[in-house]
């Protein structure tokens, strides 16, 4: 119980700031130093070493130990002022599906050269040389939930040039990831309620027959395999069609049958992306919002982000979406 | 060698790490071999070896930054190892050095993605770094507390071993210290006044006993009474800086008086240490300036001071003999030698012929080439064929004056003789007897490298030898200020600057101090070349903001661009918004206009546009 509460008193503590808006710059205020376990085993070595040479008397080796305990102090100074002013520009990060992890792409810069900044969490690590102009770290954060999802606590630190000291901040930027719902997976067939005509119980399906599949909840009685069905045991076979480029097609989430939220919004997903794959277009519609009938990286994404925020309470403000705006083949 | 060529194979073909319980018996198998092939024991020898190798075993495991870290700093270590073999002067640029290369060594480890082991940019930092540590290393030399004794062990363990005069003479150990020039001690004389150089016999190990080849020491049990009376003319004070020989003597002048602290003086008037001198030493000294010291002799030390190999030299026997018969007293014997010496046609020369067999007779009178060794050695047995008592003494002859001290090289080192003289109802006394300066007085009187025709060997030349004379003088200092740091300087050091006491509360206190200066004195230089630099237009645009310091609202829109800043100072102070803006536009074109030219000028007009707001503000 202590522990947690330690724990929670220290998350407290390190959060003091509150969430940032970017550009922070790191001053020295809010940097923290300790030795690394090098630095631990460096101290034993020269414990060792001024034992010796005080025991002893040597004069030689008492005046490297001392260098070496200057050194370690020049390092640690180096070390401290190596993240110092650091400045976190931007960060960047691509929506994902949920369950996918977030790639968080720090944007960092710094009036003077700075060695080896690290990005670190226990997910993922990343390391980089700052010169001048803008450089990138790569952050990986597992996504936990639909909507916007906020960056998690960011530790930057630096170990250059002797590895003797960690000096790292910690920052809770001002700033959130877009997480779509989970594709429902296999992707099941599109709804039969949806058309360009407003057909509301006509199957959109091709003319040629591509295959045959297992019986799935919803597929029409006169696509079933009859023959393939009699043969087997207890499977239901259905006969599948090639569909042909030129339709449209409608998510309506009212007219989804299944129970659940989450798992409604999660098949309205794996038909955007199976639609979006197959260059069809389609709309979706969900209570309050509407998107149009159309197709496209940027319809794609106008789509899959009304899926990800709906019904969804917080709504922080957004952060650059790498891929807003850009409409990227594919 | 092999290990490490193999790691480098390693690296470049990839090669997989060998099985744990293989290095295992590779480790296993070097301790033995360093056992076997240095004895059991803690020795300063076996510990290093053992460090050194696992060391570089360990190389065979390194494939994890762990290990790579872990075997760099054992380099430090093993840097130090070198230290409790020497501490001379030169050996700084070792320490220097091989700290860079261990630094930088880990700098270039701490760098993910530098490519190159030279990166230019490392280099120079990982040197800045080293230099800002020097003061600090300086500092904390200075000012850190000593140990007064060992914790544990002794020096011995680890001194730095060195050979000397060894306290045998067999043919040829004095001709091998001929040829090296390395210090053997220094001697500052009190009142710088320096006795004549044929005074300056430096007594080191006595030898009593021969074996036809050999001489060696005699036991003693009891040591020498110090001189009593004695007329203040012939004495000089004087302390030596003796270099570590591994030996327990001590070198002083004829004769000494008295014994320093934790020394000996045994009754052939040698200085004995209990521990061997592995470390420089100091010791302050008197001597009386005599070539006789009246002392009794026992008859068993007379019985053992007339022995020679019997049935060998027989030459030399008959003629001995024969003088005997002829002399009236001893004196005349002890004469007639060095006559015979001086006109006969006996050689000096470092290159005698080698002896074998009944080497005195062969030298006497056949060769009649050789070193003082040769000489004290034939000396001293033709007197006890003669039947006086006489001893071989070795030790320093001379020294080479320079400035403050006199140094005495290794190359000094000589050897005499001394006969004790019985008298008719008056104390018997020894007899400083030299006959190589029978042979060859100049070696008394201007050292042995002189009066040598030839080169000792290929390197012996002339300026050579005085630069390294010169170097002495730098060396001494260093061993006066570095070396030979200890407890007792730290406190005059600290008494210089005001404190007294040594206590535990003053020192912590002063340790705190040093640390925290020291920690400024590194921290200052890096914070001056880490701090932001302003144009001269920056400066201005700052000048500005600060004349509105006052109210911190508005001061701090001044961090959000100067546009900004100036409309809300338009707002604040209406009087002065055409300068604002005037200032505004000049500061733009001059910051962001590529083309601008004439900046001194518009940093002119700024100026003083800047004085017109200011004064415009303060209405």
């Amino acid at each position: 119980m202590i522990r947690s509460l330690f724990k929670r008193k220290l998350n407290q503590f390190l959060n003091r700031r509150g969430r940032e808006t970017l550009p922070v710059v790191f001053g020295w205020r809010r940097i923290y130093v300790l030795p690394s376990k090098a630095g631990l085993f460096f101290a034993l070595i020269w414990f060792l070493m001024m034992l010796a040479g005080l025991n002893f008397n040597n004069n030689m080796s008492l005046m490297l130990v001392f260098l070496l305990f200057g050194l370690a102090q020049v390092a640690l100074h180096k070390t401290f002022f190596n993240l110092r002013q650091l400045r976190l520009e931007q960060i960047n990060a691509e929506p994902v599906m949920l369950g996918e992890d977030i790639t968080l792409h720090l944007q960092l810069a710094a009036d003077a050269v700075k060695w080896q900044i690290r990005s670190e969490n226990q997910f993922s690590t990343d390391v980089c040389d700052i010169d001048q102009q803008l450089s990138e770290l790569k952050l990986l954060m597992p996504s936990l939930q639909r909507g916007m999802q906020a960056v998690d606590r960011i530790k930057l630190l630096t170990r250059y040039p002797l590895g003797l000291f960690t000096v790292w901040v910690y920052c809770l930027p001002q700033a959130a990831v877009l997480v779509y719902p989970k594709p429902e997976s296999p992707c099941p067939d599109f709804p039969t309620h949806g058309g360009s005509e407003g057909e509301q119980s006509v199957r959109i399906k091709g003319e040629e027959l591509s295959g045959i599949r297992t019986y799935r909840q919803g597929d029409p009685i006169r696509d079933i395999a009859w023959k393939k069905t009699a043969q087997s045991s207890n499977q239901t076979w259905v006969k599948e069609f090639n569909q042909t480029q030129g339709k449209h097609l409608l998510f309506d989430y009212t007219q989804l049958s299944m129970n659940g939220v989450e798992a409604k919004l999660s098949r309205m997903t794996a038909w955007v992306l199976a639609a979006e794959q197959q260059q069809i277009e389609y709309q979706i519609i969900l209570p309050g919002f509407d998107s149009g009938m159309a197709t496209g990286e940027r319809h794609k994404h106008h789509c899959l982000k009304a899926l990800a925020l709906f019904q969804s309470t917080e709504s922080p403000t957004s952060i650059r979406d790498t891929t807003g705006g850009a409409t990227s083949p594919g | 060698m092999t290990v490490v060529a193999y790691r480098f194979y390693a690296q470049l073909n990839q090669v997989k790490k060998a099985y744990n319980l293989l290095l295992m018996l590779i480790a296993i198998m070097a301790l033995l071999l360093i056992i076997y092939s240095q004895g059991f024991g803690l020795s300063r020898e076996i510990s290093v070896t053992i460090l050194i190798t696992m060391t570089v075993l360990k190389l065979l495991e390194t494939y994890s930054m762990r290990d790579a870290l872990l075997v760099v700093m054992l380099c430090y270590f093993v840097t130090m190892t070198r230290f409790l073999y020497s501490q001379d002067m030169l050996l700084v640029f070792y320490l220097l050095s091989s700290a860079f290369v261990t630094t930088h060594a880990l700098s270039v480890l701490n760098h993910e993605k530098s490519l190159t082991w030279f990166d230019q940019k490392q280099i120079k930092s990982t040197a800045s770094s080293l230099a800002l540590a020097i003061p600090f290393a300086v500092l904390f030399f200075l000012v850190f507390p000593r140990l007064g004794a060992p914790i544990w062990g002794s020096p011995d363990i680890f001194g730095e071993g060195k050979t000397g005069l060894s306290d045998t003479m067999s043919p040829g150990s004095i001709v091998e210290l001929f040829m090296d020039d390395s210090p053997a001690f220094r001697v500052t004389f009190k009142d710088g006044v320096k006795p004549a150089n044929n005074h300056l016999y430096w007594r080191g190990p006595v030898l009593w006993h021969f074996d036809g080849l050999t001489w060696s020491r005699k036991k003693h049990k009891y040591a020498r009474n110090n001189i009593k009376q004695y007329s203040s003319e012939t004495e000089v004070e004087y302390e030596v800086e003796l270099e570590s020989t591994g030996q327990h003597y001590l070198f002083g002048l004829d004769y000494v008086v008295d014994a320093p602290e934790k020394t000996h003086l045994l009754p052939d008037s040698i200085l004995y240490t209990e521990t061997a001198v592995n470390q420089l030493r100091h010791y302050q000294l008197k001597s009386l300036l005599l070539n006789r010291f009246y002392q009794p002799l026992s008859d068993f030390d007379k019985t053992l001071l007339l022995d020679y190999p019997v049935q060998q030299n027989l030459k030399t026997l008959t003629m001995m003999q024969s003088w005997r018969q002829a002399a009236a007293n001893d004196l005349q014997i002890v004469n007639r030698a060095l006559q015979w010496f001086n006109q006969s046609e006996f050689y000096y020369s470092f290159t005698p012929p080698p002896l074998s067999g009944q080497v005195i007779d062969q030298f006497l009178f056949d060769s009649k080439r050789g070193f003082c060794e040769h000489y004290a050695s034939s000396f001293v047995i033709m007197m006890r064929m003669a039947g006086i008592p006489a001893r071989v003494v070795t030790g320093y002859q001379g020294g080479v004056d320079n400035g403050e001290y006199l140094l005495v090289k290794q190359s000094d080192a000589h050897a005499w003789a001394e006969v004790y003289i019985t008298q008719v109802n008056q104390p018997g006394y020894w007899l400083r007897v030299d006959p190589t300066a029978m042979v060859a007085p100049e070696r008394v009187e201007s050292g042995a490298r002189e009066i040598m025709d030839s080169k000792r060997n290929f390197f012996d030349f002339e300026w050579l030898k005085n630069s390294r004379e010169s170097m002495d003088k730098y060396r001494y200092q260093w061993n006066q200020w570095v070396r030979n740091f200890n407890v007792s300087k730290q406190q005059a050091l600290f008494r210089a600057i005001g404190i007294e006491h040594r206590d535990g509360k003053s020192l912590a206190l002063m340790m705190l101090g040093i640390l925290f200066t020291t920690a400024l004195i590194s921290l200052l230089p890096l914070w001056w070349l880490k701090r932001r630099k302003f144009t001269a237009l920056q400066k201005l645009y700052l000048q500005l903001a600060r004349t509105v310091k006052s109210q911190p609202e508005l001061y701090a829109t001044h961090h959000q661009g100067i546009e900004k800043f100036a409309a809300q100072l338009s707002l604040a102070y209406p009087q002065a918004s055409t300068h604002i803006d005037h200032f505004l536009q000049v500061y733009l074109n001059a910051r962001y206009n590529k083309g601008h030219k004439n900046q001194q000028q518009t940093i002119q007009h700024l100026k003083l546009t800047l004085s017109k707001i200011q004064a415009a503000i303060q209405k």
